[in-house]
């Protein structure tokens, strides 16, 4: 955090009331208005003690105040690792790992999804895994003694494209946040 | 153990980037007389696109349930990254009627539909409360004596508690403790037991999930472990296969040897060590086998 000089004047403008709603109406986000703001999500969060940027109570506070942009288009939504821990912990049973779940869908559908999400979705739509199992994978396996996996990823490339997930990430090409931040692949 | 079938659930990491969680597992199901069978169909569990959009992951859970269900098995994973979707996307379907139909709609063009028929199992949740502690002590024919293992819960076999957890309490588990101790070896206590290996944030912020293996290295060393035990494929990616790119981002050596559940439980069966696939450990763990009574050298 910078000097108070250095933040930017947070005026009615750049607040979109409907906001939490929106996050409500998510499928994980629903108990997002039960925050009272007590930190214990923070306080236990393991990456946020190792990275600054990310907070998980600074995010909720945000989304519920309607900063709706700077919440969508940050990076650090994308660094919930997913442990849960904060969802346990939660003394207001906001289910915070689902909810930065819920955000980074309504990112996606607002054609600011990560990268890593979109390489993530080819991959799955050309091998049904985030790994190709091929030729020389199976020739190690059988070295190994163990059977071949034959994938047929049709089905997983159905799905995707059936819930609309395939053209909502290729329609958002080129919009997603810019890494920063030694971002891995 | 007669009767139950189960349909093998390796997910993404296993059958590629964890070949000895592959091998051991099946080497002591095997030896204790578990029926499983390979499901070529099954896909990704789905967790990867959490991320990005509910519905689709959601979907793609269901589908490899019903693949089960078609086949009347129930579903062993490995990976606990998996089995938490898994069981997370069976307790969404079966709670959410609307959700259901919606998932079941797209499931119909496959021929699939989630009936809720087939149970979702953890291997080592299977070991400890199916296969029972006295029964997997029956089969211990070589104890481990004077091996230091740090336990390494990860996050999706406890949380969220309610829906996967067990008879664990999420802050101070226990299962894997007794399921390490009925092997010879001691379960040593280490101040960072409950951390995540970091898995979450590898695709998202690379140099985070190193500092995450480090912090952990750092506190399994200090606490005099031979080795870390992991049961998952995405924990053991972590640890063992990133020990090397954590090493250089930390700018020091941890060498500590990653062992999966089943290559310790294996080991104390006396199945022999290129079964259990020690072959494909990438810290190497030939110091430590040299060191346990009756344990054959590796090729």
């Amino acid at each position: 955090m910078g000097s108070p000089d250095e933040l930017p004047l947070v005026t009615d403008s750049d607040l979109d009331p409907g906001f939490a709603d929106r996050v409500r109406a998510t499928p994980g986000g629903e108990g997002i208005l039960h925050c009272y703001a007590c930190g214990t999500c923070s306080a236990s969060c393991p990456i946020r003690a190792i990275d600054d940027e990310f907070n998980p109570r600074r995010i909720i506070r945000l989304a519920l105040l309607g900063l709706k942009d700077e919440v969508l288009r940050s990076q650090f939504i994308w660094l919930c690792t997913g442990c849960f821990i904060c969802q346990e912990r939660c003394p207001q049973d906001v289910r915070i790992t689902d909810l930065m779940m819920a955000l980074r869908n309504i990112a996606t559908e607002e054609g600011y999804p990560h990268p890593t999400v979109r390489a993530i979705a080819e991959a799955l739509e050309a091998h049904g895994a985030i790994l190709e199992i091929g030729e020389f994978e199976n020739d190690k396996r059988a070295k190994a003694g163990l059977p071949a996996r034959h994938m047929n990823a049709g089905p997983v490339k159905d799905i995707i494209e059936g819930t609309g997930l395939g053209p909502r990430l290729r329609g958002a090409k080129g919009k997603a946040p810019a890494a920063k931040g030694g971002d891995g692949a | 153990m007669s009767g139950r079938q189960f349909a093998l659930f390796l997910g993404c990491n296993a059958p590629v980037r964890t070949l000895n969680y592959d091998m051991a597992t099946r080497a002591v199901l095997l030896k204790l007389g578990v029926g499983f069978v390979d499901v070529d169909e099954f896909a990704c569990c789905g967790y990867p696109l959490e991320a990005a959009d509910h519905l689709t992951a959601l979907t793609m859970a269901a589908r490899n349930i019903a693949l089960a269900e078609a086949r009347g098995l129930d579903i062993l994973a490995i990976c606990s990254a998996c089995s938490g979707t898994l069981l997370r996307a069976r307790d969404e379907l079966l709670k959410d009627p609307e959700m259901r139909k919606k998932v079941n709609e797209r499931l119909a063009k496959e021929g699939l539909e989630f009936k809720g028929t087939s149970e979702v199992r953890h291997m080592l949740r299977f070991l400890h409360e199916d296969v029972g502690l006295d029964e997997l002590k029956r089969h211990v024919t070589r104890p481990l004596k004077g091996l230091k293992v740090a336990v390494h819960y990860g996050c999706h076999y406890l949380k969220p508690s309610e829906v996967v957890g067990g008879s664990d309490d999420p802050e101070v588990p226990h299962t894997v403790d007794e399921l390490v101790a009925l092997t010879g070896a001691e379960s040593v206590p280490y101040s960072e037991r409950q951390l995540c290996c970091g898995g979450g944030v590898l695709g998202y912020r690379e140099a985070d999930s190193h500092k995450l293996i480090a912090k952990k290295l750092d506190s399994v060393l200090a606490a005099g472990a031979d080795l870390l035990e992991v049961h998952c494929a995405f924990c053991g990616v972590m640890y063992d296969g990133n020990q090397k790119a954590a090493e250089r981002a930390a700018g020091k050596a941890y060498n500590v040897p990653v062992l999966v559940y089943p290559q310790l439980l294996g080991l104390a069966m006396g199945i022999d060590p290129d079964t259990l696939g020690f072959r494909h450990n990438r810290v190497r763990a030939k110091e430590l086998l040299a060191r346990l009574e009756g344990v054959p050298a590796t090729r």
